[in-house]
């Protein structure tokens, strides 16, 4: 495998494991990044030895919270929304029961059981996993995923045409992107998004 | 702000609180009253001032659905005028005049659906029919815990054309499910199944749903219509508007039904009560089971 400055790549029997590896920045997605991972997701595609792809993070956090994503599909029309319009966010539990994502685990498990489920779908044949994936993705895809989120790039266009956002580019270039970030979330009453989540 | 009839309207910052106010008929919507949410809906959409919208119901129930009583005005169906013997004077059917009401109807719920600001309902108390429609309109849903969701209706009378969005909601096996046996589902099994977005001890939901809005009023108007907008755009491209519009389709060819016959005449007769008895009393409840796991 190439080295990558922005990620490792560890590949044990059929599973790869790509590493983000920017921690002093929580692995925010720089353009190095970006690349770095498709590169290596490329170089890792030829070939079944290696059936599955596992993506982890080096330091305090995966990644910065992802923007629309895939939510509507996933989380639904109503969770969507509630947590667009308020900034908010939710732990993983909260994640798990909204169908944001498939399973949590006490950190000290992560590694091990993700590994483990990894382990375990390579025991599937590559040709198989790729049907049992694809036919999923044509149905979202039949419901007009790529249309939406080709149309998230005009929505995100017009956003930034906004008031906000011309106000927050002059506050972090005057004083600072900290600055720009309390401007922002100071009105909420919290650091960066309250934890919202029901008892 | 205007005066309103059927609907009253309070501004606090930047969130309006539209109240629908029959409460002596469980705020069923009559035409009066959908076109006076509308109209405010209408007076509230210019400038940012007001950026959140909450929906809420006076009295007993959020809203019972449409309102079936004569005179009520959802019902329009115009009776046929023949004219001649040609074949262009013999008046329209039933079916196509029916089904050109409902499309005006569910064009009227996808207005409000596109509405730029966000709506968020604060339902308590009964939610049925027509209800489920407005609240499928409605941006987020907040409940109390003891509120009822349901379309009895569907026993004997028809569907809620937009399906209350419940197909995008709470997905294919729920929403097949309350539509066969038009049982209803407390706050709690709402919130669980993805009807709504959370679920309140009735004494909380007033303040527990203005929080939300005033703290979402923080972001600004031409944000809070982005999100809106670009998550109504997934739905929109899986073809919600123009299943909305065939539920039009669906809901006439129902009505032509003998089952709508027998209810209309037995209603005419003997009384909407009588008539909700003949169609509730084989499922050996009042307006609809609670169905809900323990």
């Amino acid at each position: 495998m190439t080295d990558y400055q922005n990620i490792l790549v560890d590949i044990d029997g059929p599973v790869a494991t790509i590493t983000l590896n920017r921690p002093e920045k929580l692995n925010a997605l720089s353009e190095g990044l970006r690349d770095d991972l498709a590169s290596a997701l490329r170089e890792l595609n030829p070939g079944d030895a290696v059936r599955v792809i596992r993506i982890n993070a080096a330091g305090r956090a995966l990644g910065q919270p992802p923007t629309l994503g895939m939510w509507p599909v996933k989380i639904g029309m109503l969770k969507t929304k509630e947590l667009l319009f308020s900034g908010d966010t939710i732990d993983a539990v909260e994640a798990e029961r909204i169908g944001m994502i498939n399973r949590v685990y006490p950190e000290e498990q992560l590694d091990e059981e993700t590994m483990a489920w990894c382990q375990r779908i390579a025991n599937v044949p590559l040709d198989g996993l790729t049907v049992h994936k694809h036919s999923t993705n044509r149905w979202a895809e039949l419901m007009g995923l790529r249309m939406s989120v080709y149309e998230g790039a005009e929505f995100n266009a017009i956003f930034a045409e906004t008031a906000a956002i011309e106000e927050f580019g002059k506050i972090s270039m005057s004083r600072g992107f900290k600055a720009a970030l309390e401007w922002r979330d100071d009105p909420f009453g919290d650091g960066r998004g309250a934890v919202r989540r029901q008892a | 702000m205007t005066d309103y009839e059927n609907v009253l309207v309070e501004i606090d910052g930047p969130v309006a609180t539209i109240t629908l106010n029959r409460p002596e008929k469980l705020n069923a919507i009559s035409g009066g009253l959908r076109d006076d949410l509308e109209a405010a809906l209408r007076e509230l959409n210019p400038g940012d001032d007001v950026r959140v919208i909450r929906l809420k119901g006076a009295g007993r129930a959020f809203c019972a659905g449409y309102d079936l009583t004569p005179g009520g005005g959802a019902m329009n169906w115009r009776p046929n005028q023949r004219t001649g013997d040609q074949a262009w004077e013999l008046g329209e059917s039933r079916i196509a005049l029916d089904r050109e009401n409902l499309r005006v109807s569910v064009d009227r719920w996808l207005w409000m659906w596109g509405y730029r600001k966000p709506i968020v309902a604060q339902v308590h108390g009964w939610c049925l029919a027509g209800g489920g429609e407005m609240i499928g309109a409605c941006d987020i849903v907040f409940a109390s815990e003891t509120a009822r969701f349901g379309h009895p209706a569907g026993r004997a009378i028809g569907i809620p054309p937009t399906l209350g969005m419940w197909p995008a909601k709470i997905g294919m096996l729920k929403t097949k499910e309350l539509l066969f046996s038009g049982d209803t589902v407390d706050g709690v099994e709402a919130e669980r199944i993805g009807m709504i977005n959370r679920a309140y001890p009735e004494e909380r939901l007033d303040e527990e749903t203005m929080a939300y809005c005033q703290r979402i009023a923080n972001v600004p108007l031409d944000g809070l219509t982005v999100h809106k907008h670009s998550t109504n755009r997934w739905f929109e491209l899986m073809g919600l508007r123009v299943a909305a519009s065939e539920g039009a389709d669906f809901d006439a060819i129902w009505h032509e039904a003998p089952s709508i016959d027998e209810f209309v005449n037995i209603g005419r007769e003997k009384g909407l009560k009588v008539a909700l008895e003949w169609r509730d009393d084989p499922f050996g409840d009042g307006r609809g089971a609670l169905k809900r796991r323990t």
